[in-house]
């Protein structure tokens, strides 16, 4: 079983320490400018330069290597002039680890009023001045390059995963060409690397093109975009699927805006290495807290009185601190308090970087398809419960929930070692 | 409590205020100093907590008797640290101020819920939950513009009752004696100087431990309007009437935001005060900078224009992670952005700032020239009135303003 890595000159060096013998999971190391992040990876995203309520100390602390930033908000205000000028996203922040920004064009579709898509670019109207403004490949280069993170996204012609017809085939037959244009735009290729983004929405003859296109490009690592958007699961695992499986396997792949917990281990068993998405701090904002078995609602009734801590397995600040349910839920009540916010951002943050490392620990260990058992028990304790397209999507990649037992089973290491044992 | 003085000059003085917080974790502050302002356990905006004497209104807390009681030990639900330890107040004087409701039986305070009553039971109730170091007894803190000697005579009548009443609970609950806490008894009486050195007196005769200067505060009255020049007449004019105790008592006046008339209440031999001027900057966007600057003592950091400000901090003369970390930029960024770490950074700087203040404060006490200096220094240190400066954005407008 070879264990490819990816040793091209890019600021970015992506090494395969184990292989799920079951499942297409890996575990890696990625060297980056400003950090080295063991994959699979989950990245907290700090919107506007800063990560709701938790300093950039704090998120350390947490074990955090890599977060977002987005380039629509920053490109508007700051502005890569200011974000240049102040060391980047990295000194602007004082972040000294990973950074990812992705192009702006997701936001422009979704936020703005006005947005036109035409081959030169996207013009849109700005969201804080109302000023008409022009986003091209060339232009969202020069932002992410102001910003300076370690990963930029390539300007990809956005299109909901819920547009069907011809629209769908321009976006992603433009996409490619806006990707040369970002790959030749860039000017920071020793510090900077790019990711082109597969497109071709939810029709899997044009996710094909699309990935043949980019695969064939010389770039560091590979993005999935255009899902998350609400489509059915069933046919999402399948288009990730599809992707994990033509992309190269030395390089990183991103699935970008997913999300769940559930989301991210079946994903991770189909071969995604990275993820992002806004659950963790979104939700500690409206009270709710992330554990093993879902999610409590800590505003609700029944918490009012409730001193447990959220999880007394969860070594986070919060939960080691002693800070119970109802303690959290008084303060997130007080307009102008601030601890219960950080406390459960906090805790949120670090449930699911915990749950990337646990699952990194069980591919080592060659226990993976045990790891995905046991979540989905935690998680659903009725088996009738557990939803129809992971149990479908996890038994694509020879995991079976119901029975309990792998299609086959095997794990090894770089070096070889590990058990082999195929049934 | 132990409270000694180790300087004066003229009516003000130099203090030592020592708790005992248990015999590990002895707290103690020099005085004039400040309490800490906070809601619910926690200081808004800061996640952080520094060590010191937290001001604890009570009215944060009735709507949340259920939960207290199922603790059992307020110190223990909010996971306070020993070296922070409790003075038991009435209201929170920045927010809320006394709502009319007071009879002979109970005193009505603001919740977010609406007005609860508080009755002297409920207060020795709670006073044992909360394990206080100093309590503020019920008191008829209550004055509308317009009341007279009568309304004042009455305050002073009930209020002495219910501090009466108040130690003989918390007597017959236990919670008096060598481990009980220390009584700051309110000192009332309205505009009337007759009634206040009454109440002066009283208060003295019994014992109390400390004084809680209220009842000048209009109802309704924001608290940024209300300047020690309404009622200071009124206080001197008691003060100079009475004799400083023996031993020496701590005065504490809440209320009081400006720098101006904190520099001059602790020249009228003021001890304490509520340290909650931060948070009225901070949620108003305001940095309290360490020198005037473009003519003012503030600058309102929600502004498009300091994002140009990459070369330097919010304050060049300030120590606080917020000014040696991050520039002036990124901070309006922030500000600008609706991001909660705006408030919290700038929280920060202006509790570094308040500290620093007091600092100087307690310095220029030992020469009284200093002291009529440092009063000239701040005579224009007067916090803009509410209208004057858009705030930084709320919580509910935050969780409007999110990401895609």
């Amino acid at each position: 079983m070879s264990m490819a890595t990816s040793n091209a000159a890019y600021p970015l060096k992506f090494n395969i320490i184990s292989k799920c013998g079951t499942t297409a999971a890996r575990t890696a190391k990625m060297q980056l400018p400003h950090a080295t992040v063991d994959t699979p990876v989950f990245m907290p995203v700090g919107t506007k330069g800063s990560l709701k309520a938790l300093t950039t100390d704090e998120l350390s602390k947490l074990g955090c290597r890599i977060m977002l930033g987005n380039t629509y908000h920053l490109g508007c205000r700051p502005g890569p002039e200011i974000l240049s000028s102040s060391g980047g996203l990295h000194g602007y922040m004082h972040w000294p680890h990973a950074l990812l920004t992705d192009s702006g064009g997701f936001q422009m579709v979704s936020l703005s009023k006005l947005c036109n898509i035409d081959e030169g670019g996207v013009t849109f109207t700005s969201p804080y001045d109302g000023t008409e403004l022009r986003l091209t490949p060339e232009e969202s280069i020069r932002i992410q390059n102001g910003i300076g993170a370690d990963i930029m996204m390539q300007l990809d012609d956005v299109v909901h995963s819920s547009t069907t017809g011809p629209r769908v085939k321009e976006a992603m037959e433009r996409s490619i060409r806006w990707l040369d244009r970002c790959l030749a735009a860039n000017a920071r290729p020793t510090q900077q690397c790019l990711f082109p983004i597969v497109q071709g929405g939810l029709d899997s003859d044009l996710r094909i093109q699309s990935l043949d296109a980019l695969a064939s490009r010389d770039v560091a690592g590979f993005a999935i975009g255009g899902l998350s958007g609400g489509e059915a699961k069933s046919t999402f695992w399948r288009i990730v699927k599809l992707c994990t499986e033509r992309l190269p396997a030395g390089k990183p792949r991103y699935l970008m805006g997913v999300g769940l917990p559930l989301d991210l281990v079946v994903c991770v068993a189909l071969g995604v290495d990275m993820f992002d998405c806004v659950l963790p701090t979104r939700t500690a904002r409206f009270g709710v807290a992330l554990v093993p078995e879902g999610q409590l609602q800590l505003k609700k009734r029944q918490f009012e009185t409730d001193l447990r801590p959220i999880d007394d397995r969860c070594s986070c600040p919060c939960c080691t601190g002693g800070y119970s349910r109802a303690y959290l839920a008084t303060l997130l009540k007080e307009d102008g308090v601030t601890l219960g916010c950080s406390l459960l951002t906090a805790h949120n943050v670090a449930y699911m970087l915990n749950l990337m490392s646990e699952m990194r620990q069980s591919l080592v260990d060659g226990k993976f398809s045990e790891f995905v058992r046991h979540f989905f028990r935690l998680q659903y304790p009725n088996p009738t419960d557990y939803p129809e397209w992971a149990v479908e999507a996890l038994k694509s990649v020879g995991v079976s929930l119901l029975s309990g037992e792998d299609v086959k089973k095997s794990s090894c290491n770089v070096d070889g070692s590990g058990d082999v044992e195929v049934k | 409590m132990r409270f000694t003085v180790s300087a004066s000059s003229g009516r003000a003085r130099l203090g030592h205020l020592a708790l005992s917080g248990g015999p590990d974790h002895p707290v103690a502050m020099a005085t004039p100093g400040y309490l800490i302002y906070n809601r619910c356990g926690s200081d808004p905006h800061l996640p952080q907590s520094p060590a010191g004497i937290l001001l604890t209104p009570l009215n944060h807390w009735l709507d949340k008797l259920a939960l207290l009681r199922q603790a059992g030990n307020l110190r223990q639900l909010c996971r306070l640290r020993p070296d922070r330890q409790l003075l038991l107040s009435l209201t929170d004087h920045l927010d809320y101020y006394p709502t009319p409701g007071v009879t002979a039986q109970h005193v009505g305070l603001p919740t977010r819920s609406g007005k609860a009553p508080l009755t002297v039971e409920l207060q020795a109730e709670l006073t044992l939950l909360t394990s206080p170091e100093l309590v503020q007894p019920l008191a008829d803190c209550e004055i509308r513009d317009g009341d007279g000697r009568k309304r004042a005579r009455k305050s002073v009548d009930r209020s002495l009752a219910f501090y009466d009443r108040f130690v003989t609970a918390l007597e017959q609950q236990g919670g008096l004696g060598g481990g009980g806490p220390a009584l700051m008894a309110s000192w009332v009486g309205g505009y009337s100087a007759e009634e206040r050195l009454r109440c002066l007196r009283e208060l003295e005769s019994r014992g109390a431990d400390g004084l809680v200067v209220e009842g000048f505060r209009y109802y309704n009255q924001p608290v940024e309007d209300f300047r020690l020049a309404q009622c200071e007449s009124v206080l001197t004019e008691a003060l100079q009437q009475q004799q400083r105790s023996q031993p020496p008592r701590p005065l504490y006046f809440p209320g009081l935001v400006h720098p101006a008339d904190i520099i001059r209440a602790a020249e009228l031999g003021f001890d304490l005060f509520d340290g909650s001027l931060p948070a009225l900057l901070t949620r108003r966007g305001l940095a309290w900078l360490t020198s005037v600057t473009g003519g003012s003592w503030w600058l309102h950091v929600g502004d498009v224009e300091l994002l140009t400000a990459t070369d330097r901090p919010l304050d060049p003369g300030c120590c606080c992670r917020c000014c040696r970390q991050f520039s002036l930029s990124y901070l309006a960024h922030l500000s600008l952005s609706n991001e909660i770490l705006a408030s919290i950074l700038l929280m920060e700087h202006n509790s570094a700032r308040l500290a620093a203040f007091f600092n100087e404060l307690r310095s220029a006490i030992g020469s009284a020239e200093s002291l009529g200096g440092l009063a000239t220094k701040y005579a224009a240190a007067v916090v803009p009135p509410t209208a004057a400066v858009a705030p930084l954005a709320n919580e509910q407008a935050r969780l409007k303003d999110d990401e895609a």
